[in-house]
């Protein structure tokens, strides 16, 4: 009764004090102060509990499993026999046992002192839990919409960088590479574009760090796992970094009570692809030039020389990595070493890398923990690589080598003296040949970056907990450009050798105050934070001219030519409040709000808000729906909030830069025009999703979402009589409008043959809603126009050559005096209209499809990517598809389907070729190409050693694999890779460096 | 253990108290912190100097006048979009007059925010307002002649380019484009201003000649009344920079290498823009490397024209050879060249050459068996004729050399004007106006008000400094102004008059000669004076940022 009149006590008192009557309140009050009143009084007795914790198939111990009393945070875990220990308080208290990949089992102690426990592999992911922002959750109890990879789904394609293993792997993210050569960075988008200028790519944080808009460069083997944060509710703690999503990457901890050695190895070749795009060969090229060249003779068939068999061979890439992870009751660590090597299948060049992390968590009391993680990575590159441009544009006519096996080059006097012997011309652009120069010159680069984050986790009761974070993060630079005076284009300053130095470095501290508390049925978890984050670097370069060959030091240079450098800082801070609530693990909610300020602001607008709130619903618990045999799990969320996006410049002041001179005295020129009142770009998210699991063989996901980007920041282009090419403005509003599903069948599911799959797909629609004063832009070959997409194709719409003359034909479009658009046809470039091409240069549909059989001890898995309804400017075929434009460039050979006029009446692609052209390679819609694509990305098998092998050998696993990766594209793209190359905003394809074919094998060995 | 709650304690106060998230960049100023003082105002009104310096605006400066003229042929297409500029296929997107124009109206805003901010007072802050005036002047003026039709075409009907005085242009409300003639009155009235502003101050002495002055003013309004057709302005001020004697012409082997002296060393500059060494040589990048390439730099595409040699040739003493760089071969090959007709398209040329021997004093080449080199003396001149070879059917003429590489066909007549400032390949100093344009204006204008003994006074203290014989009269067949306009072709070639001396003349460019301005479907060999084509397009992105601008036909 004691307690009664106490409640009666406190209800009286909040009626005084809030003067409230409505008696909903004060019963939810007077109930939640009754629980805790009864988690005082019950916690009276204590007992000690052990037991063993098995797999429930194999029957072998389970080290690492944690065990909570339900309702508490305290807790235990299995050691490396699997056994536990663990005190409690109440007799009657609930224990929870649950390990990732297993089917969580609570189990009520009853007095009992011993329990031992079987668990079963999880059907169902739905427990599994998951890295979310700041923090864990519950798969089950996720609202926003977040998806979660492990090592596993990751580490089948073999690259050197974490973002490249994305593609195909998520619903919703795409991920493209920038270029095939060894250490290329990868481009990701989640959810479509949602920015004009600003980044799109998503933000990386790695174990809690925020780490910037770009993959940080930790090595594959050491991810743990992977959470791609899609929407705003679940992304909106990270406030103005957001808007284009969140990757939280993990890396590996040791658990308690294991030690265990892993050894992977993995070797191969990469071969290079041109895919559909090949150039003409001596006989091909003559056969097209006789058309309309006159100087051409039969005298060049007399030489066909492949300048892309020269210019690549078969390159090598190989990764080895050793780790170890053990720990006991005070301290666990991880800690690895890799080293990745990878020579392009482009002659001349070479990747290197040396990674090593180590992750230590330390139980320095019961309530102190400690983490302490370190890593860093150096990288190399050594370049001497031969030219993409060159091999592709020579011409096969000429000779790459004189008969003594030295480089042929019309400039210098042995390729003078054996050209004119010869009576031979050289028929290549610029009289050179770039194999010349490459004998001597080169280039390196290293790198190195240093990561060290301490933290502790400090409980300071049962449910408040203080975390701290603090991270500094380092990177140096250095590349250096090397002339030899031998070479031409050494010639003029007798060698020179260009260096420069880098340095970065970003401070992370974030100081949280974490709240966990359950009582009954009831779950709340919150926490306030502040965080602050800024960011430093600067660079410096010098040139030296007059050089002894081979020297490699500045000091050697004779004289100084030119210094240049660069300074950067930027900063962040923001404080943050998170609270999540589940009743029953039944009703969730979840709501956030940061409060964030950012340094590319102007003073006035330094500061924005930001939040979210979510709601979810696991219906499958519900007693109406346990009877439901077919249906194992059905969850129903939805979510709102608001994230942002902020450019990191000083695009809010008016300034004139300093980095001009005349005659030796500074010079000052406009750079900027101010525009105090920008301010950040809000983007406004909803999502809706539907998890389902049904017969225990189908998994099914399907998210709706609706982003809604205001305030959009750009650039917007200015007349260049204001001085100025643009300005930075808050101009618009674009949404993005979509939905995800993924599907897993388990298709087989036999004890000895299993197939799984897994199907993503997303649909993703971009629009322009609104713009500053309606006014329309051009940039590139795309238009923000109202209506349209941001990625909408505005150029001169090709129509073919005409029939009659072989002229190139262009859709001109002439407004009638009542509004009508009357459409004709000119030969003039000038007279063309520039109108929406009704193409875009981001994809509608992208996503994959995963399969992975399983037989005995053999694994096979295929990873096939899609993009689809992308168009792309192949701006490189203005070079090589260009109608005798250029009679000293190879030309392309025509691409299926497409044909050249050549007499009155030929229905054609091509114009009649002319020599110098007819202009009909100038920019437009015929360039324009249906980028969409399937790519086999990966393919995989694998051999896991059987037990009983494996313990005839000592070790705990062992296997063995052969992958392939990029074997098959399908796509109606005339170049080399749909994939690669796409630049800026208006995705124009320059670059020439395909994805590699790469074919692997690997061993794994675990100790 | 207690103190880990003092240490909470000190973070969560720490957090509170939060840090400063300012931040500034590190090589800008912000504009109000530049018009502070006299040295920022200073360094601002220099950025108008850096402007005019850099590629943006002197590179398409120079291939707009120079490339758009015949005193150059491209040997091969080139995917750089100076080819369109070459060959008049204009495209409205051709990126270098995007650049050019927006060059132009970044120095015309940055000299407006220098007028409008600096005060007028002191001689030396009078000087730098003088220096924008003349440097918004040279602006307008290029602006005026790339995208207005010719002065003498109806200026006040025809349409030039906008006119912004403003510091700060309002871009929701900028002006459409003016006449030709309102341009005009503008350059004409900002010159004037120059002059007098830059009267009472001069910067260092010695480096007079790189920064606008007094007489840079009077010389380019000399320029711009000649341009103008107002004669009588144009000798004056040409005189008055005569008379100024401030410059004097180079002479001798000085003048022959005048390219590689940095201007305060050339007594001939009267302004130039100061490259210096290492820190402004763009390499290949230079407007140079497109003529010659000297120690592996520049691309060495553009050569001098056969008609530009053919002029030079009537003169072999002329000084102005040294300018010219024929690439002979080393040894003893020696070879004659000829151009004849191709038929298709009509007056498009190419070359053809034949190997010679010489026999006893008589050159000989094999075509259809051996054949002789005839001689013949003009003037005291050899010249050498053959009459029989591929394509051609009667005497011609050909020209007796060292054997030559060629470039797809097309002999290396690397142009060495713009090139080899202290040495350095592709470096130089572009000479905005110089003495001998002086003389060759006054002259003009001389011929064109009937003063044919002043008019070949002039040309000949021109002729005489080039070490080639001098005038008494007329010569026959010529008129006065042909002389004078020839004398003007040979001596400011490669320095970007050429364009428009014919056009604004009245004359029709005639480019029968070889090179590939006679590739593609419909080539101009030859374009009058009144063909739309002697203007530009407007770059369509300037006209989809600013719709108000009239695209030209």
């Amino acid at each position: 009764m004691k307690y009664l009149q106490q409640i009666d006590f406190y209800r009286n008192n909040i009626k005084n004090r809030i003067r409230s009557n409505t008696a909903g309140i004060q019963k939810t009050i007077g109930l939640f102060i009754c629980m805790l009143f009864f988690t005082a009084i019950a916690s009276a007795q204590s007992l000690e509990v052990r037991g063993k914790v098995l797999d429930g198939e194999t029957k072998e111990s389970l080290p690492g499993v944690s065990i909570i009393v339900k309702g508490t945070s305290q807790g235990a875990s299995t050691n490396i026999d699997g056994d536990y220990t663990l005190k409690i308080d109440q007799v009657n208290a609930v224990l929870v046992f649950s390990f990732i990949g297993y089917e969580s089992v609570e189990v009520p102690v009853n007095g009992r002192s011993t329990i031992n426990v079987n668990l079963n592999t999880s059907t169902s992911d739905l427990d599994e839990v998951m890295v979310v922002a700041y923090g864990t959750t519950k798969k089950s109890n996720l609202t926003g919409s977040a998806v979660a990879l492990d090592s596993d789904d990751l580490k089948d394609v073999f690259v050197s960088n974490v973002a490249s293993m994305l593609q195909g792997k998520v619903a919703g993210v795409n991920a493209s590479s920038r270029s095939g050569r060894p250490g290329a960075s990868t481009e990701i988008t989640i959810r479509g574009k949602g920015s004009l200028s600003g980044t799109t790519s998503p933000l990386w944080v790695v174990d809690g760090i925020i780490m910037g808009n770009s993959d940080p460069g930790f090595s594959p083997s050491d991810i743990e796992s992977m959470t791609i944060l899609k929407d705003a509710s679940a992304t909106a703690l990270y406030g103005s970094l957001a808007a284009n999503g969140v990757i939280l990457l993990q890396t590996k901890r040791a658990k308690k009570g294991e030690s265990k050695i892993n050894v992977n190895a993995t070797y191969g070749f990469t071969t290079f692809n041109t895919g559909n795009f090949s150039v003409m060969n001596s006989q091909e090229l003559y056969d097209y030039q006789k058309t309309w060249n006159p100087d051409v003779t039969e005298d060049v068939l007399n030489t066909d020389t492949d300048w892309m068999d020269i210019a690549t061979q078969t390159g090598k890439a190989q990764e080895y990595n050793v780790n170890y992870s053990g720990g006991n009751e005070k301290m666990t660590s991880y800690l690895s070493g890799t080293y990745y090597n990878e020579t392009g299948a482009l002659k001349g060049y070479e990747y290197e890398r040396y990674s090593a992390i180590a992750n230590l968590d330390i139980n320095a009391t019961d309530r102190l923990k400690i983490k302490l993680n370190l890593s860093g990575d150096y990288s190399t590159t050594d370049n001497q690589q031969h030219s993409t441009y060159a091999m592709f544009t020579y011409m096969p006519w000429d000779e790459a080598y004189l008969p003594d096996g030295s480089v042929l080059d019309p400039r210098v006097d042995s390729g003078k003296e054996y050209l004119s012997a010869n009576d031979k011309v050289w028929y290549g652009r610029d009289e050179n040949n770039y194999l010349y120069d490459l004998q001597y010159n080169y280039g390196n680069s290293r790198s190195n970056n240093l990561r060290a984050n301490i933290g502790f986790d400090y409980k300071i009761n049962d449910w408040l907990t203080f975390s701290s974070m603090n991270n500094i993060a380092i990177n140096n630079g250095h590349s250096e450009w090397y002339t030899d005076p031998r070479s031409i284009s050494g010639q003029a300053d007798k060698g020179t050798l260009y260096e420069s130095y880098s340095f970065s470095r970003t401070r992370f501290t974030n100081q949280m105050l974490r709240f966990n508390k359950s009582i009954g049925l009831h779950v709340l978890n919150a926490f306030v934070a502040w965080e602050y984050t800024d960011y430093h670097s600067d660079n410096a370069n010098a040139k030296g001219k007059g050089i002894a060959a081979g020297l490699t030091a500045l000091n050697t240079t004779a004289e100084a030519a030119s210094v240049g450098g660069s300074k950067w800082e930027s900063a962040k801070q923001s404080m943050l409040v998170n609270l999540q609530y589940a009743y029953d693990d039944r009703y969730l909610a979840t709501a956030s709000f940061s409060r964030q300020g950012s340094s590319s602001f102007g003073p006035n607008k330094q500061y924005g808000n930001f939040w979210s709130a979510s709601i979810g619903w696991n219906a499958h618990s519900e007693e109406f729906l346990q009877g439901v045999e077919w249906l194992n799990t059905l969850k129903w969320s939805a979510s709102m909030g608001q994230v942002g996006n902020a450019p990191g410049g000083f695009q809010y002041l008016g300034y004139y830069a300093f980095v001009d001179q005349y005659n030796g005295s500074s010079a000052a020129t406009p750079y900027q025009k101010g525009n105090p009142d920008i301010s950040w770009e809000k983007v406004t998210s909803y999502n809706t999703a539907i998890n389902t699991r049904l017969f225990d063989r189908v998994s099914i996901n399907l998210d709706l979402y609706y982003k809604n980007s205001d305030n959009l920041l750009t650039y917007v282009p200015l007349p260049a009589l204001t001085g100025y090419n643009g300005i930075w403005m808050n101009v618009g509003r674009v949404t993005n409008k979509g939905y995800e599903l993924s599907v897993s069948p388990e298709i087989i599911k036999t004890s000895r043959f299993k197939w799984d799959m897994t199907l993503n797909l997303a649909y993703n629609k971009n629009r322009v809603e609104e713009i500053y004063e309606d006014k329309a832009y051009t940039r590139g070959n795309t238009r923000i126009e109202k209506g349209h997409d941001m990625d909408a194709q505005y150029q001169r719409i090709w129509y073919g050559a005409n029939p009659a003359n072989g002229e190139p034909l262009w859709e001109k479009v002439t407004e009638n005096e009542d509004g009508t658009k009357t459409v004709s046809l000119t030969s003039d470039y000038a007279d063309a209209t520039l109108q929406f091409t009704g193409t875009k240069g981001t994809p509608t549909y992208t996503g994959g499809i995963l399969n992975k059989f399983t037989f005995d001890n053999f694994t096979l898995s295929a990873n096939i990517s899609f993009v689809e309804g992308i168009h792309r400017y192949n701006s490189n075929r203005e070079l090589f598809d260009s109608d005798g434009s250029y009679a000293s460039f190879n030309s392309m050979n025509l691409h299926d389907g497409w044909n050249r006029w050549e007499k009155p009446g030929d229905v054609a692609t091509h114009p009649k070729s002319f020599n110098g052209g007819v202009n009909a390679n100038k920019n437009s819609s015929r360039y324009l190409e249906d980028a969409s694509y399937i790519r086999l990305r990966n393919v995989t098998l694998a051999y896991n050693l059987p037990k009983n092998v494996l313990s005839l050998l000592k070790l705990s696993n062992a296997s063995v694999f052969v992958s392939g990766d990029n074997l098959i594209t399908l796509t109606d793209w005339s170049g080399m890779d749909p994939e690669i190359g796409a630049t800026g905003y208006d995705n124009t394809h320059g670059a020439l460096y395909p994805m590699s074919k790469k074919v692997m094998v690997g061993v794994k060995v675990g100790f | 253990m207690k103190n880990i709650y003092s240490f909470i304690a000190i973070l969560l106060a720490l957090s509170i108290s939060s840090c400063d998230i300012e931040r500034e960049p590190f090589q800008d100023l912000s504009d109000d912190k530049v018009f502070a003082d006299e040295l920022g105002i200073e360094a601002a009104a220099l950025g108008t100097y850096a402007l005019l310096k850099k590629n943006e605006f002197m590179r398409p400066y120079h291939f707009h006048g120079e490339f758009g003229g015949d005193n150059i042929a491209l040997s091969g297409s080139t995917t750089d979009h100076l080819f369109y500029m070459y060959n008049y296929q204009h495209t409205p997107t051709n990126g270098h007059l995007n650049s050019l124009w927006s060059g132009c109206y970044k120095g015309i805003v940055n000299a407006n925010k220098v007028i409008d901010k600096a005060e007028r007072g002191t001689p030396r802050l009078n000087h730098v307002i003088g220096e924008m005036h003349y440097l918004r002047a040279f602006f307008y003026f290029n602006l005026v002649n790339i995208w207005g039709r010719p002065y003498a075409q109806d200026p006040s009907q025809n349409l030039g380019v906008p006119i912004i005085l403003d510091a700060e242009p309002d871009a929701d409300n900028l002006p459409p484009r003016a006449t030709v003639k309102e341009v005009y009155d503008q350059i004409l009235s900002d010159l004037t201003s120059a002059a007098t502003l830059m009267s009472e101050f001069k910067r260092i002495d010695a480096e007079y000649n790189i920064y606008a002055s007094e007489q840079a003013a009077n010389a380019l309004l000399s320029r711009v009344y000649l341009y103008m057709g107002d004669n009588v302005k144009a000798e004056e001020y040409a005189t008055k920079v005569i008379d100024s004697k401030n410059f004097s012409l180079l002479t001798g082997s000085d003048y022959e290498t005048f390219p590689t002296m940095v201007p305060e060393k050339n007594s001939e500059i009267i302004f130039a823009c100061r490259a210096l060494k290492d820190e402004d040589d763009y390499g290949w990048y230079a407007f140079g490397g497109m003529y010659a390439t000297i120690d592996g730099v520049g691309w060495g595409e553009m050569y001098a024209s056969e008609s530009y040699r053919d002029l030079l040739d009537q003169n072999p003493s002329d000084r102005r050879h040294k300018f010219i760089d024929p690439q002979y071969e080393d040894g003893d090959d020696y070879e004659i060249t000829y151009s004849y007709d191709k038929t298709s398209p009509v007056g498009s040329k190419m070359f053809q050459m034949y190997a010679v021997t010489n026999n006893g004093g008589t050159w000989e080449y094999d075509y259809n068996g051996t054949k002789t080199v005839s001689t013949e003396i003009v003037n005291g001149n050899t010249l050498y004729f053959i009459t029989e070879g591929e394509n051609i059917s009667e005497k011609t003429y050909v020209r007796l050399t060292k054997k030559m590489p060629v470039r797809q066909g097309y002999p290396k007549y690397f142009v060495i004007k713009c090139s080899n400032q202290e040495g350095q390949p592709q470096l130089f100093s572009p000479v905005i106006s110089r003495l001998a344009e002086m003389y060759l204006n006054r002259a003009e204008a001389r011929a064109k008000t009937g003063n044919t003994s002043g008019a070949l006074e002039d040309v000949n203290v021109i002729r005489e400094r080039a070490n080639i014989d001098t005038y008494s009269d007329v010569p026959t067949g010529k008129t006065l102004l042909e002389v004078v306009l020839e004398e003007r072709r040979l001596e400011l070639a490669y320095e970007a008059h050429r364009r428009y001396d014919i056009f604004r003349n009245g004359l029709t460019l005639d480019r029968r000669y070889p090179g590939t301005h006679d590739r593609g479907a419909n080539p101009l060999l030859t374009v009058p004076a009144t063909s739309p084509r002697v203007v530009d397009f407007i770059p369509e992105a300037q006209i989809l940022a600013q719709p108000n601008l009239e695209q030209n036909p």
